[in-house]
């Protein structure tokens, strides 16, 4: 995938831009709060028609104005798609566009593939477990753009869920009081009792969660031997690394111990069957924990197992890397995640996703960004870079491979030859 | 208060209407010729004093029993539940369902606070049962002494509301009053669309498509 035209309007304090970024790597040098990130979500949200700084819609468009109009022409298999996405204020609203057709979210989306590497990944392993289930969601959701709709599911029924365990609509109503009255209503039947309602969001939510479960296992099981493979090679062989998914579903009771991290495919049968038969056997299992589960969630007031208490568990060498890596091990390893996310990416797309590295070069000491820019090198994306000093961008000894751009006051001007290469 | 400020707070109390939108409509209703403005007072006091209820299906009708449940020719054994009266439109516009209706004005929904006892889901029991169903608002004797023009037993209830969180919890809760009294509760399919297209469905859905797959 590569843009080959970008324009903005409107958007935070850049200017109106019309740029053609370079097909290999894009060097956005200025100090900071000049719009170097601001281009970064330019070119997010076009790709993912949300920004990964905000979920209000107002921030984006600039100080006292009232739209924006984000394009970007893409070339994804020989192919060339334009992109768009208007945003307005009064009212409030996204438009969506795909070759200046206003497209529905299923149209839009394929076809525009890319991933961001922010200096906040590299919090990732001793940061809360949302932290990292964000990052698993959205790493599934580019090889897959339905999942956030069965994400968007799970959560509406986890939220049904946790307002009747306080006692939502139906669980105190008149319909209880007639439990202890049955005689109340003209001697008719009563409707069944607060707890029917609660079993029924029981089994939805049991199975909206099973489809999450299945994706993320899947998606981990695909991605952990390489994130094995590129954290061997950059921290020379001397460690191992393992990430390992564990839902927040207890395992069975004859399981072991050491397997309570992640029991995928603990029965043959479960690894033969299909997605289908995977799902409801999880779906199952989730179903009876939350029954199990339902005098604690109530005392409580949540849901306490289920996708949204997920978690991504990396050990290093055996023992868990929150407690026992190092500064620059854990910075190893988040680099190792998402070099191997690019590379399912692209093994899955068959196409290179488009990168975007948000300063991430002043985080990373010598060795590591020097092993960032040799599998940049290496691949062949399309690459955005921001940096407040060129020259922590060691992309080596070909210039031809790179277009500077000096962003200052919202202006990103191209810079005439690359002066900084090496 | 002034009759315009009058008028401009009842306006701003609809849905969707705000402050600047009720002023334009107030000063609208101010300079239209008298009898129309006559009319729409009209339309909307006869809205509210002749639509009611149906004691049968619980749509909203002039007259009670309505069209509907009044139709000789409609088979009464089957009920097709639905959400809202427009959904019932909806089905009754494809011609396609010859059986009875009942409507419970909404689905179950906690986010909304809208429990059981919010819904026309009680009418629904006793009308399953053969009982006489109270009117749950107001008390109307003329509703409850209108017989059903000879109610055969009721066989089978298709549960039509929307394929989405709500609408499921609110199928399955209906399941969940009724097999207990020995009735068929079926559910109308979902899967992809007639016309759509595999590749742009999403993963529920398909799993759904094939989860109730038919032969052929």
């Amino acid at each position: 995938m590569r843009v080959h035209a970008l324009t903005a309007e409107g958007f935070r304090n850049l200017q109106p831009l019309a740029v053609s970024p370079h097909p290999r790597f894009n060097v956005l040098s200025g100090d900071n709060g000049q719009g170097k990130t601001n281009l970064l979500e330019v070119i997010y949200v076009l790709a993912t028609l949300r920004s990964f700084r905000t979920t209000r819609l107002d921030e984006l468009v600039s100080f006292g104005g009232e739209a924006a109009a984000l394009r970007a022409r893409v070339e994804h298999r020989q192919s060339e798609r334009v992109f768009g996405v208007d945003i307005g204020l009064r009212p409030s609203r996204k438009q969506a566009l795909c070759d200046g057709k206003s497209a529905r979210t299923g149209e839009y989306f394929g076809g525009f593939n890319l991933i961001l590497f922010a200096p906040e990944d590299l919090r990732l392993p001793k940061g809360p477990p949302s932290g990292r289930r964000r990052f698993l969601d959205r790493a599934i959701w580019n090889t897959c753009p339905s999942y956030l709709d069965e994400v968007r599911v799970y959560e509406r029924i986890l939220r049904s869920r946790n307002i009747l365990l306080r006692g939502g609509p139906g669980t105190s109503s008149p319909t209880e009081e007639s439990e202890h009255a049955p005689s109340r209503s003209r001697g008719s039947a009563p409707l069944p009792d607060s707890a029917a309602l609660l079993d029924i969001y029981d089994q939805r939510l049991a199975s909206a969660g099973a489809v999450l479960f299945v994706r993320r296992r899947r998606y981990v099981e695909a991605l952990a031997p390489r994130v094995a493979e590129v954290f061997g090679r950059i921290s020379g062989g001397d460690h191992e690394v393992q990430v390992q998914y564990q839902p927040a579903l207890k395992p069975s009771k004859a399981t072991e111990k050491s397997s309570t991290h992640l029991d995928s495919g603990r029965t043959d049968p479960e690894i033969i069957a299909p997605v289908i038969d995977e799902q409801r056997v999880l779906s199952e299992r989730l179903h009876a924990q939350l029954q199990r589960d339902r005098r604690r969630d109530q005392q409580r007031g949540f849901t306490h197992s289920g996708p949204h208490a997920d978690d991504l568990v990396f050990f290093l060498d055996g023992r868990p890397a929150d407690l026992h890596a190092s500064q620059g091990q854990t910075r190893a390893l988040v680099l190792s995640l998402k070099i191997a996310e690019i590379q399912h990416l692209h093994a899955l797309l068959g196409d290179p996703p488009v990168l975007l590295l948000d300063d991430v070069s002043s985080e990373l000491d010598r060795d590591k960004n020097a092993a960032l820019f040799a599998f940049l090198r290496e691949s062949v994306s399309q690459v955005f870079i921001t940096t407040t000093d060129p020259n922590y961008i060691r992309i080596g000894p070909s210039p031809e491979d790179r277009q500077d751009f000096a962003v200052r006051a919202g202006r990103i001007v191209p810079v005439e030859s690359a002066t900084s290469g090496e | 208060m002034d009759p315009i400020s009058r008028l401009i707070r009842e306006l701003a109390r609809l849905p969707g209407i705000g402050q600047k939108t009720a002023t334009r409509l107030a000063f609208h209703v101010l300079r239209a010729p008298a009898p129309q403005v006559r009319d729409l007072a009209q339309a909307l006091h006869e809205v509210k004093e002749k639509i009611r209820l149906c004691s049968h299906c619980m749509n909203l009708t002039e007259h009670d029993p309505c069209a509907l449940c009044a139709d000789a020719s409609r088979d009464g054994r089957v009920i097709c539940v639905v959400a809202h009266p427009p959904d019932l439109l909806a089905i009754e516009r494809t011609s396609s369902f010859r059986g009875r209706y009942h409507v419970l004005h909404g689905v179950l929904s906690p986010l909304d606070g809208v429990g059981p006892d919010d819904l026309k889901l009680r009418e629904l029991l006793l009308r399953v049962q053969g009982k006489p169903q109270h009117i749950s608002d107001e008390e109307d004797e003329a509703a409850l002494s209108s017989q059903p023009a000879n109610q055969p037993a009721i066989t089978e209830i298709i549960v039509a509301t929307s394929p989405n969180v709500e609408g499921e919890a609110t199928a399955m809760y209906i399941a969940r009053m009724l097999k207990p009294l020995g009735l068929r509760v079926t559910r109308i399919a979902s899967g992809l669309p007639i016309g759509g297209e595999l590749e742009y469905a999403d993963g529920i859905t398909i799993a759904r498509a094939l989860e109730v797959r038919r032969e052929i």
